[in-house]
Formats: C-alpha cells, structure tokens, sequence
C-alpha cells in the first residue's frame, strides 16, 4: 500500500527587474510500505497568469523602495496544490496562492495576495559606508541570523561527536513548517503530525541523531534541487529551519544591522567569509541602506557566543545557501555584543 | 522571436546506506521529464511533463539504468569497511536533453553520470567526506575490492593522522590534490562569465611557465564526454587554455561568447536542463612534466606531501581547499608521519609559486563541482604532481 502526494507549484518571478522566470511544475511521490520512492513529473494543470501580478506587485514595492534596493527588488507570485492520497483514507487537498518579495537577501514580504498590496517598507533613504559604523552596536536581521545558524549546524552535524558548539541563548528547531508555502511540509499541511526536532537546546547543540536525508521532504519542498542535486546530502539532512532566543531586549536607536550575508567562502572550519548587506538606524533620519556590501570573514561560534539578546519578534528569515539554493525559516532579529569594527579586526 | 527550448527525459536512483541502520538502506528511483524554454528577452519558462505536440517531439526513454535492487546490494556491500559508521549515498543518473533554437540539426544529448557522496565517521571522531563522481555507471567501481580497500585504508590513516599546523611551508600536491588546485584555481579562473566580460583575462599570468593547460570535453579516460555541449554546441576540439602559464584563452558559453564579441568553445554546460547553460569547465588537461613525484620530494627536502584535498572553493582572488590527509617530509623522503585538518588558504596566484611538476598527468574520481549552485558530477581533471616553494595552510 502506497502513500501518494501531488504537488503542483506555478509561479512567476520577476528577478531584478528582468523578464519573467516562470516555473510550472507537477510532480507525484509515492512511498511504499518498506520505504523506497517513486517520483515522476506530469504535465501541470494548473494555468500560469501570475507575471502580470507579480509585475503590478513589483511595481508597488519599487515605489517605497530606495533605488539601490529597488534595483535587486525579486518579486514571486503564485500557488501551490497538494494532494495526498492515503490507503483506507479520504483524499486530501490543499491549494494556497502566495507572494514573496525579497531584496539582497532580505524578506520585505510573504503573505497571502488577498492581504492587499506592499506594505510600507522600512528604509528612508541610502548611506555610503563610512568609518562611524565601526562603533556602532551590530544587529543582526533575520535572515543573517538565519544563514549564521545554518551555516553553524553545517559544521555541527559534520562532526561526530557534540563538540563544544554552543549558542548561547538561542533554541533551533528543524519543522515542516515554513512562511514560503512552496517550502511546506505537505504532510505537516494536511494536519498529520510530523513532529519538530530540536536542534539546539537553550544554547547546546544536541548530536545530529536521526538527521538524515527526507527525500520526501525534499522532493516536495525543493523540487529543482532535488531533481538535480539529490545526492548532495550534507546540504539537505534537516528541514525548515525555527530559531528563537530566551532573551529579548528594545532594539538599540543607533546601530548597524547585517541584514543579510552572503556565503563566500566553504564553511567547514567554522571560519567564513561574508559579503554583508547593511543597513544603519540613526534616531534622526530613521533606517538607512548601505549602498555596498560589506566583505567580512568571521568566526561563526564567535559571533555566536557574542548574542546579547532578540530585538524584535520571530520574522520570516532567507538563508540562500551557495548548494543547498534558498530555504525560508523564521527568526528574531538579534543584537550582538560586537562592533563590526571588533568584527573586522578579529 | 527565437526561442531555444531545452528538454530533458531522464531517470535517476538514489540509494541510501548507513552502517548503523539494520534497515539495510532505502532506494529512490525518478522518472524526469520536463523543460525550459528561453526566450529571446530573456524570459524563461520551466515546465514538467512532456513537450507540447506542436514540437513534435519523441526524446528517447534513456535505457538502462541498473536494477535499484541489485544497486542496493552493490552500495551495502562496499560500506562494510572500519570506522565507526558509513554513511553513502549512491547516485545514478541517464538522460537525454534535446536543444531547439541553436543548431539546425538538433540531436539528442546523451549523459549518464555516477556519484558517492557521504560521510564516514572514524573511531576517534573524525569525519571523512566522500565525493567520488564520474561518468557511466559507477556500480563497477564499487564491486571493485581495491576500491573499497583503498577507500578503507585511507580512512585509518586519517584517524591515526595528526593535526596541521598553520604556517606557510614547501609541499608536493600528489596528483589527486593537484586536480583540486588546477581545478579552482586555472580551470574557474578561466571560464568566462554571462554577465561580465572577462576577456582583459587573456595573457595575464596564472601559473608558472611549466603550465600548459586543454579543456578537452572528448579527452581519453576523462570524466566529462561530449561532442555537443547542454546549448547543442558541437565540439571542435580541445581549447588551449594556457600556454607557458599565461591564459590564452577564456572557456565560452553562446551567452558569454556574444558578450565578449567571441564563439563559444562548447563549454556550455548545464545540471538540468531547468537550470540555464554556463561557462564550465569539461575536462581540463595539464601537460606533464619531467620530474617523478620521488624527484619532486627530493628537491622540497622538507615540507608537506598533501595526498588529498577536499572541498574546493574559489571566490574572487581568493582559493581554498580542505586537506584531507598530508604527510610530513623530511630529508627529500617521505615520513609515515601523516595530518588531517586545516585548509589551504591561498590566492589565485599559488601556482605561480610552482616550479616543477611531475611525469604523470592522471584523472582522479574527484570530478564534482558546483558553481553557481548547479552541481556536476563530470568536470574531470587530469593534473601532474605539483611542488610549490610556499604553500598557506590555515589549521
């Protein structure tokens, strides 16, 4: 007897401002009873009519956007259908229209299209980098805090025994779940329990028991990459990721936040170097984009050890791994007990 | 409007095998058909299923892949070695891609590629990654008792091994390590880019003067084969790529080719036909020397001999790679004394620093990359044994 999921996704992407990147995609999975797979890709049903609205979303972020973020606004609209079939069960089904729109890195908006256009983003205007924000306090955003955590469990699982991996104050779970809907556990969406694991517990890495491969999860939630890259499996051996920290603090008037960073470097030795996007906040002139990345190399246990606190509420997170592609998660913006010149200089 | 359309009919398996399950491991199997058409603004579509009829289309089923069974046995048997637990992943892939739009003639595109991939934890907590990849079918590579024996013995020499210290010291890259360095350093320093043009590369100096460097997609023993790249590009023949340690000439995708006012050197290569085509290397040949590895050694006097390196990155100036095992030299000989750990942290300059390399020029099983995110398992490398007079390790 044979479990049975129908995945559908149809979407369109503007990317920086370029034609469209529309994908269409159906695939079936079927597991039998001892475990072994099938996968096989069908025509889609479901009809493309997205670029038009991605386009008019598009527009209505570029319009509260600082030019130099505008020039690398993504704007993903579409809808993803599930089916799953269960012997001796009713068929289950599921349909959820979306939209994303991301910039350098950055979640700006993951909602449902029903729920109106853009919100209002959060930048006044653009800063060139200069020598002040190498005292100013260091926040990290989510999706930084996102690609640290990640980029620190890859090193943690690669190795055998628990190690001195600590992350003081921050609890990490691997779920089903997911704010980016093409990301969702179909299983987990149909309301049968596929449980969280923890990852890290109040700071203390737990072994890396039981964390295999879900090929399931994987063909299902990261189609392109597993139809691709399958056997990459050090990149896909958790989930969606959750992160959360004990400690919670008001969000310092003046500071520099890494929005995002980007992977430049393999990360096996825990020592990694970033190209950083920033924004700063000043009292007067409220939140600034950088107008260029920052190159960084830090010690991610370092940086880690350094978390004074969350600054702010669980938000959808972005981590665009340079293998394993973009996988969505949620966690808190975090202040650090750095400086970005403390940073640079170590 | 001109569209170039890419069709894909593929089947693949993945068998999963870890030591400490009594499950005795978990077979996927894949039926893949699907596309992506590009068009002329730039638009792109992906799609699954089969290509509409209006094309006319009939992509053969690509026949013979092994018996999942018969792979489950194969891969079960081969992780029956020391270490605490294995854990593999087998990968077998066949297809047949089909590209409209770029030749008059369109003709099927056959590709059938194996991989290894996995862990293996030794008795003091070590970790060995394994990435072994290549073309056809690597079942006979796993069957073969000397590969399982070498792959063993490794793995306890790295558990026995020291730690690396950092420092900037003398070594001899053997040949398998030497490929990893050729590969980032010359081979991605010489694929030319979609976006940029990078021809202001050509002439300027990548390695020492006893460098001379081929892509070849068609070389004897090499990992990639190919008459006709992932855009339906013929082959010509080898490209020259670098004489006397100077670039002569940039690896070209149709895309990067028309940016720098060139042709494209059938280099365009893609992981799925979903992905688009890219400047990459097919197989990159470096010419031997005169020196036998012994020789090499012989005149380091003291230094490192780095057997194996693992997990290659380059970004930028900068180059890196993982040193899987290393031995230590003393007196022109080697010691029996071995490391593991630590990096090799340099620029793309390091091969400037290589005076000799040796008489044998061979291909390794090393033949993964995964630049920009698409992963291929056929970039092959067949490299000599490099001395290079200062080599940055980080531990």
């Amino acid at each position: 007897m044979r479990v049975r999921v129908i995945r559908e996704i149809a979407n369109a992407r503007t990317v920086a401002g370029r034609p469209f990147a529309r994908t269409n995609i159906r695939l079936m999975v079927s597991r039998s009873e001892d475990g072994d797979l099938e996968t096989e890709l069908m025509a889609p049903t479901c009809p493309n009519n997205f670029p038009e609205q991605a386009l008019s979303f598009h527009q209505a972020m570029m319009s509260c956007l600082p030019v130099t973020l505008g020039r690398n606004l993504n704007v993903e609209f579409g809808i993803v259908q599930t089916i799953v079939d269960r012997p001796n069960c009713e068929r289950w089904s599921n349909s959820e229209r979306y939209v994303v729109a991301t910039c350098n890195g950055m979640i700006l908006n993951i909602d449902s299209p029903d729920n109106g256009v853009a919100r209002a983003t959060q930048w006044s205007g653009c800063v060139a980098p200069t020598g002040t924000f190498r005292r100013l306090p260091l926040v990290l955003g989510p999706s930084a805090v996102m690609t640290l955590v990640s980029c620190a469990l890859e090193v943690a699982h690669d190795q055998m025994k628990n190690g001195p991996f600590r992350m003081p104050g921050l609890s990490v779970f691997d779920t089903g779940d997911s704010p980016y809907p093409p990301q969702r556990d179909p299983f987990a969406e149909e309301g049968k329990v596929v449980s969280d694991r923890m990852l890290v517990h109040n700071g203390k890495y737990l072994a890396r028991t039981n964390l295999d491969v879900d090929t399931v999860f994987l063909l299902l939630t990261r189609p392109h990459k597993a139809l691709g890259y399958i056997s990459v499996s050090s990149h896909f051996c958790q989930r969606n990721l959750m992160i959360r920290c004990v400690r919670s603090a008001s969000p310092p008037e003046a500071a520099l936040w890494i929005e995002s960073w980007q992977v430049r470097s393999s990360v096996h030795r825990g020592v990694v170097h970033f190209e950083a996007v920033c924004s700063i906040t000043d009292p007067r002139r409220g939140k600034l984009s950088v107008d260029s990345p920052l190159a960084l190399r830090c010690d991610l246990w370092q940086v880690l050890a350094a978390v004074h606190s969350a600054c702010g509420p669980c938000a959808p997170a972005l981590n665009q791994d340079p293998i394993g592609g973009e996988s969505y998660g949620l966690a808190p913006p975090l202040i650090l007990n750095l400086t970005i010149g403390e940073l640079l200089g170590s | 409007m001109k569209d170039t359309c890419y069709f894909e009919r593929a089947r693949f398996m993945l068998v999963s095998v870890d030591s400490m399950e009594s499950m005795g491991g978990a077979v996927n199997t894949c039926e893949f058909i699907g596309g992506r058409i590009c068009e002329e603004h730039e638009a792109s579509a992906v799609f699954t299923g089969e290509p509409s009829g209006d094309w006319h289309i009939d992509l053969p089923r690509p026949e013979g892949l092994p018996d999942p069974k018969e792979a489950l046995c194969v891969t079960r048997n081969f992780v029956a070695g020391p270490g605490v637990r294995w854990s593999l992943q087998y990968l077998e892939r066949i297809s047949a891609r089909l590209v409209i739009g770029t030749s008059l003639s369109p003709q099927p595109i056959l590709r059938r590629v194996w991989a290894l991939t996995g862990q293996i934890y030794t008795g003091k907590g070590r970790v060995v990654f394994i990435g072994e990849s290549g073309r056809g079918s690597g079942l006979c590579h796993l069957r073969d008792e000397r590969a399982r024996e070498s792959m063993s013995k490794k793995v306890s020499v790295i558990d026995g091994a020291g730690s690396t210290e950092s420092g900037m010291v003398p070594a001899v890259l053997a040949s398998p390590a030497a490929g990893v360095l050729v590969h980032e350093v010359i081979g991605h320093f010489a694929e030319a880019d979609d976006e940029l043009d990078l021809s202001h590369r050509v002439g300027s100096r990548i390695a020492s003067e006893v460098f001379e460097v081929w892509d070849d997609p068609l070389a004897e023993g090499g990992a990639a084969h190919y008459a006709v790249d992932d855009e339906g590009v013929a082959a010509l023949g080898p490209t020259r790529v670098a004489r006397q340690g100077q670039l002569l000439s940039l690896l070209h995708s149709l895309r990067s080719a028309a940016r720098c006012g060139a042709v494209s050197t059938a280099n365009g290569r893609s992981a799925c036909c979903w992905d688009p085509p890219i400047p990459r290397v097919s197989n990159l040949i470096c010419a031997p020397g005169q020196a036998s590895d012994e020789e090499l050694i012989d005149k380091m006097g003291k230094g490192l001999y780095i057997h194996s390196l693992a997990n290659g990155f380059s970004f930028g100036n900068r180059v890196e790679a993982g040193i899987r095992l290393a031995e230590m030299v003393d007196k022109g000989k080697r010691t029996g004394r071995f490391l593991t750990g630590g990096l090799v942290d340099e620029d793309r300059f390091v091969l400037t620093r290589a005076p000799e390399i040796s008489d044998a020029s061979v291909f390794h099983q090393n033949s993964m990359c995964g630049k920009a995110g698409q992963v291929l398992y056929d970039v092959g490398t067949r490299a000599p044994a490099i001395l290079v007079s200062r080599l940055n390790i980080r531990a």
